[in-house]
């Protein structure tokens, strides 16, 4: 059953012809890959547009594939630099505005709505919803280095010498980019420090 | 802690904080972390901060990508699959299925296909040549020895062999040219010595079979159909008088130079004679049959010149027991051997 085969397993079976193998590579990866897009890129379409490249280069790549090599430490290099790159094509344009709306969905609100709000809601939808946007807002904050790194450590589960391999630096390194990048969240969201355990 | 000491230990501890918060440090270092940790209020706080931090971010929903993104890359997926024809290749692990994996580079780059059929062409090639002169040299293998057998008793040895046996018409040129050598200094020994004996005719026309190869190309009159290498039978076996010497030379001349199993004839090589081919036991008693009825009628006829009439019967006798057929056809009806032959008749008669 292809299913439940490795991801390397799968790669080799697509690399011979079978589809089947891509698709349950696609279905494993696509939503955490998207996720971990757009939290570095924070724009919605941007991530849809590097999610589709990102599996494209896949598609590209299969043949120099190599079964040695891990097939998520490949792909979210690809992912990773793909970001990277956006990033830096975007630096320089002018610094996010803070009367831009934070996603292209039609109810989201901007970071003036959200950021120095000293009214709790009530209503935990509204909790939750703000949490999400003071989360978004702090990654935004974080250096690309320490974003990228702690991203992949939290939630994309990866180890750090896994994380290392990806973004190309020492372990060591990594973790130092991971002490820093949750020092500075914990000073950013210390205001909702106790609203998780609120959180359904 | 003050702000020095908590400099002093804070690169090392941030860094085991970081290990230790997300569970990858080995058992002993594990332990000796919590110890530390507990025992150090600054070091619980900042665990505690980092702990928060998680915690918040286990919150943050995930989004789904949208479903036509999945249809795309599906539809590019299947379009750029990396091979094709392998599924079916891939099912079964016999040859066909080899063959088709290891052919399938060659499909998709025409110059390698290219490349990879002149290679294929050329091995052909070089293999019906080598093969066309395999045959030659082992289909001139029963006229050598055949030629051999009726000379090496008595003959000089001749022309030096060539170390090895050249398989191809190229290779065979540097042999011939050393055995040409040599033969034109056998040529010059028979000059000296003049009257040579029957015998000793033939191994000098073979001596300078290189030599008249390289120099002439074959007789076409020699070449006659169902031979081998336009030999005959009789042109193989040795020359029944000294009249069909020359011709014997010059059908020599056409065949190619020796084979290995001509070269006992070489000097010193005596001992090394090996036993003659298969084909060589045919060739011996098929030679001497036909020769020798002729060989006898001919003599007979000489001796009938001469008047040795009971010569004559005696051969006659010979030829009868030989071969009785050419007997009654051809020397009983000689016209020339009448005389000796009705003598007899009729000195029987008178007995």
């Amino acid at each position: 059953m292809l299913r439940d085969e490795a991801d390397e397993v799968l790669m080799v079976a697509y690399q011979k012809g079978d589809v089947r193998g891509f698709e349950v590579l696609l279905t494993r990866h696509r939503k955490p890959v998207f996720n971990f897009i757009l939290r570095f890129v924070g724009s919605r379409e941007t991530a849809e547009d590097l999610l589709q490249e990102t599996f494209l280069r896949v598609i590209k790549g299969a043949e120099a594939y190599q079964r040695q090599a891990k097939f998520t430490t490949w792909l979210y290099t690809i992912a990773r630099n793909l970001c990277v790159d956006q990033s830096r094509r975007a630096k320089h344009r002018k610094a996010q505005s803070l009367d831009a709306p934070m996603s292209n969905s039609a109810d989201s609100g901007t970071l003036l709505d959200v950021v120095p709000s000293t009214e709790i809601a009530s209503d935990r939808q509204a909790v939750n919803k703000e949490l999400q946007s003071r989360l978004h807002e702090a990654l935004a904050r974080l250096s690309e280095e320490q974003r990228e790194v702690f991203l992949m450590r939290e939630f994309l589960d990866m180890p750090f010498k896994d994380i290392a391999d990806v973004v190309g630096v020492p372990e060591n390194t990594v973790k130092s980019r991971m002490r820093y990048a949750l020092e500075k969240l914990r000073l950013e969201l210390d205001e909702y420090k106790d609203m998780a355990k609120a959180m359904p | 802690m003050s702000a020095r000491g908590r400099d002093n230990e804070e690169p090392m501890a941030g860094e085991e904080l970081v290990s230790l918060l997300y569970g990858e440090l080995g058992a002993a270092e594990d332990a000796d972390a919590r110890a530390r940790v507990s025992s150090d209020p600054d070091l619980a706080a900042r665990m505690d901060g980092m702990r928060r931090v998680r915690d918040l971010f286990s919150v943050m929903e995930d989004e789904d990508p949208p479903p036509r993104l999945s249809a795309q890359l599906m539809a590019e997926a299947a379009r750029s699959a990396p091979r094709a024809a392998a599924p079916a290749a891939s099912s079964g692990d016999g040859f066909w299925a080899r063959l088709v994996s290891w052919l399938q580079p060659l499909t998709q780059r025409p110059a390698l296909a290219a490349a990879a059929s002149l290679v294929l062409v050329g091995g052909v090639a070089g293999v019906l040549y080598m093969r066309k002169g395999d045959d030659l040299t082992s289909s001139s293998r029963p006229a050598a020895p055949a030629a051999a057998s009726a000379d090496t008793a008595t003959v000089a040895p001749p022309a030096a062999p060539a170390p090895e046996p050249a398989p191809a018409a190229e290779e065979e040129a540097p042999a011939m040219d050393e055995g040409g050598a040599a033969a034109v200094v056998e040529s010059d020994k028979g000059e000296k010595q003049r009257a040579p004996s029957k015998t000793a005719r033939a191994p000098r026309a073979r001596a300078d079979e290189p030599v008249a190869k390289k120099a002439a190309p074959p007789k076409p009159s020699g070449v006659k159909s169902g031979t081998v290498l336009g030999l005959t039978e009789q042109e193989i076996a040795p020359p029944a008088d000294a009249d069909d010497a020359p011709q014997a030379g010059s059908g020599a001349a056409s065949s190619p130079p020796p084979p290995p199993a001509a070269q006992p004839n070489a000097p010193g090589s005596a001992e090394r004679a090996e036993p003659a081919p298969e084909s060589k036991p045919p060739a011996q008693s098929k030679a001497p049959a036909r020769p020798d009825v002729r060989d006898l009628h001919r003599r007979a006829v000489d001796a009938a010149i001469d008047r040795r009439c009971s010569e004559v019967r005696s051969l006659a006798g010979q030829v009868r027991q030989v071969d009785s057929g050419y007997y009654s056809k051809s020397f009983s009806r000689d016209g020339r051997l009448q005389s000796c032959l009705q003598s007899d008749k009729t000195r029987k008669s008178t007995k």
